[in-house]
């Protein structure tokens, strides 16, 4: 405990508070939805960054039922940060893999799209990053979402239209690339956090501070909502962060790949691979109306969460998320 | 890349209705349009770019970021920035100028008796008196905006006559200072979370730079040694462009180098590249003579 303290800058008395909330928590757990049908979500092993990957993700999108014949595609990988040296974005062979593994199932034309959320030069930051590197062509294939132009969206109440990036809504599918993290303001950052990355910077800022000023969780709702009905994810576990993600964490080697079509389904999955009770993730638990995220109603295909689970490190004040071992 | 070759690439971006994209062929935008006006100070396409911005100007004062999103934006300031620069001290200006003074970032709530009890130190550390401008009215107060609303208030000190502008600039600065970082620079305005000392970004520490031009002190010194860190460390894009403004402000000799520019440079980073030169519009941002 004294190392994570350290790590955390949590003291014992918030330990203590952690302990009661979770108590609370536990004899408070939110309901499961039933879901019209079972959604499938595909586990897939992969230990590395390797040249099979591509293969692999093809195997997943297959596994999990993706369609991406004919279709004008968008990939949404989590691109946070300059240093390629930590687990911080979704890795750019990652990214470069599922690009030849839709194309490889008769995409018409997959690009790629990210507005990121505290560093405003994206062209610099996709370099460092490695992006220019790893993925062909990457400069007429990739999309600064904080700058193009937009088409109003929705509503984020008193905050106003919810504007959103014209080539995402021009799109016939989106693929959320989400890294498999913690987070420290939502608990987990999966597929359906990824798409804060769809926010124009352009008009919401660097920091998009409505986003929180709206609520974390309901604008992640929010945004699953405009986008889950042609959104899928991929979610690349290989490495992974723990503790203070998404960005101060520590890398976490998970070894995993997780594909779907439905995106609660698929982060109630990483959930469980995470040692998260999903049910807990306020997020997920209010995104029931668009996907399940109970056992029932996910038809795990492929590996079985619970074989691969490793429990990621949380940070106090999350650690009531703890699934129980079963 | 020489400096002719972003201005090429900078007016082959103006699009007929006199805006600017952040990229070619995009729809024009209130901020890439503020900016390559400014590196265009003097020509006559900073005169049609100031035309396309203008008659956006709201009822409220404000311009919006873009014609489509008819509501208030941080960019106001760069207009205001604009009209200063070309001596525009007219009804818009003043209007502008009004909303400015007014606007205030959302004030983050107080740690409540229980999170007093629990945490040792709060989970965002600031002074949270110090609001500092937000991009969107009504959110929090964040560097970037309040840099450039330190700067358009600055600029506009000397005309204004709707009431004290001080007060909200030195407010301004305080909370700029606030929010530096340990490492001595600035990221986007938090420098300490859960427990957690964050780091700084250069293209941050130099705004920040920009927003403390003609100011001294330890943190201003501590704020140029950073800065200077990062140069040192061959800064790329718009963190090369911002900070050779910075330095040039604060009158700090550097070993200058051009920034590189290509087709895909975002148009405000082609300003800045221009803004930064020897005799670029810098001298004007921070309110000396051209």
């Amino acid at each position: 405990m004294a190392a994570l303290e350290g790590r955390t800058g949590m003291n014992r008395r918030q330990w203590m508070a952690c302990g009661l909330a979770a108590a609370g928590t536990a004899c408070s757990r939110p309901a499961l939805k039933p879901w019209k049908r079972k959604e499938p979500v595909f586990v897939l092993r992969a230990d590395s960054y390797g040249k099979e990957l591509a293969s692999e993700i093809r195997r997943a999108v297959e596994a999990a039922g993706i369609a991406v014949r004919g279709k004008n595609v968008v990939l949404k990988p989590n691109l946070v940060e300059f240093s390629r040296a930590t687990a911080i974005n979704t890795h750019p062979v990652f990214v470069a893999a599922v690009m030849e593994a839709l194309l490889s199932l008769g995409a018409a034309q997959v690009r790629i799209g990210e507005g990121p959320g505290h560093r405003r030069d994206t062209w610099t930051l996709a370099e460092e990053a490695g992006y220019f590197e790893a993925i062909p062509r990457f400069e007429d294939l990739f999309i600064d979402l904080n700058r193009d132009d937009v088409e109003r969206a929705g509503e984020l109440g008193e905050w106003g239209p919810l504007w959103a990036p014209k080539t995402l809504l021009a799109a016939d599918l989106i693929v959320s690339l989400p890294k498999l993290k913690t987070h420290h303001w939502a608990g987990a950052t999966l597929s359906m956090k990824n798409l804060f990355g769809t926010v124009p910077g352009s008009l919401y800022g660097w920091p998009k501070n409505v986003l929180h000023q709206y609520g974390i969780d309901p604008s992640i709702v929010k945004l699953a909502e405009t986008y889950a009905a042609k959104t899928v994810a991929i979610v690349d576990g290989i490495v992974g962060m723990e503790g203070d993600g998404p960005i101060r964490g520590r890398p976490k080697q998970a070894g995993v790949i997780v594909a779907g079509a439905n995106l609660p389904a698929v982060d109630a999955t990483c959930c469980r691979l995470m040692g998260i009770d999903p049910a807990r993730v306020r997020s997920l638990e209010m995104t029931q109306h668009l996907g399940p995220i109970g056992e029932p109603w996910i038809e795990q295909r492929g590996e079985r969460p619970e074989t691969l689970r490793q429990d990621f490190e949380l940070i106090p004040m999350w650690s009531y998320l703890r699934a129980p071992k079963a | 890349m020489s400096m002719g070759n972003a201005v090429d690439l900078l007016l082959a971006r103006q699009n007929p209705d006199g805006g600017f994209g952040f990229r070619a062929g995009q729809s024009s935008w209130l901020e890439p349009t503020a900016w390559a006006a400014l590196s265009l100070h003097g020509r006559a396409e900073a005169q049609r770019a100031l035309a396309w911005i203008e008659p956006q100007q709201l009822p409220s004062g404000a311009w919006p970021a873009h014609p489509q999103a008819q509501r208030e934006s941080w960019a106001t300031s760069l207009v205001v920035l604009l009209k200063c620069l070309r001596g525009e001290f007219d009804s818009r200006w003043k209007r502008a100028v009004d909303w400015l003074a007014a606007g205030e970032a959302r004030r983050i709530p107080d740690p409540s008796w229980l999170q007093r009890l629990l945490q040792k130190e709060d989970t965002v550390v600031q002074d949270r008196s110090l609001r500092g401008w937000p991009w969107t009215p009504g959110a929090a107060g964040w560097i970037e905006p309040t840099v450039h609303a330190v700067r358009a208030l600055e600029l506009s000190r000397a005309r204004y006559t709707g009431g004290a502008l001080q007060e909200r600039i030195e407010t301004g600065v305080r909370m700029i200072l606030d929010r530096q970082c340990k490492d001595g620079g600035w990221n986007y305005g938090n420098k300490r979370v859960l427990g957690q000392d964050l780091d700084s970004y250069p293209e941050c520490t130099a705004l920040a730079l920009i927003g403390l031009s003609g100011r001294k002190g330890p943190q201003v010194e501590r704020g140029l040694a950073r800065a200077a860190e990062d140069w040192k460390r061959g800064p790329r894009g718009l963190a090369h462009a911002l900070l050779r403004i910075a330095f040039r402000m604060h009158g700090v000799p550097f070993d200058d180098r051009p920034v590189e520019v290509n087709a895909r440079t975002d148009t405000a980073v082609l300003a800045f590249a221009l803004i930064g030169g020897p005799e670029g519009a810098w001298r004007l941002w921070k309110g000396g003579p051209a």
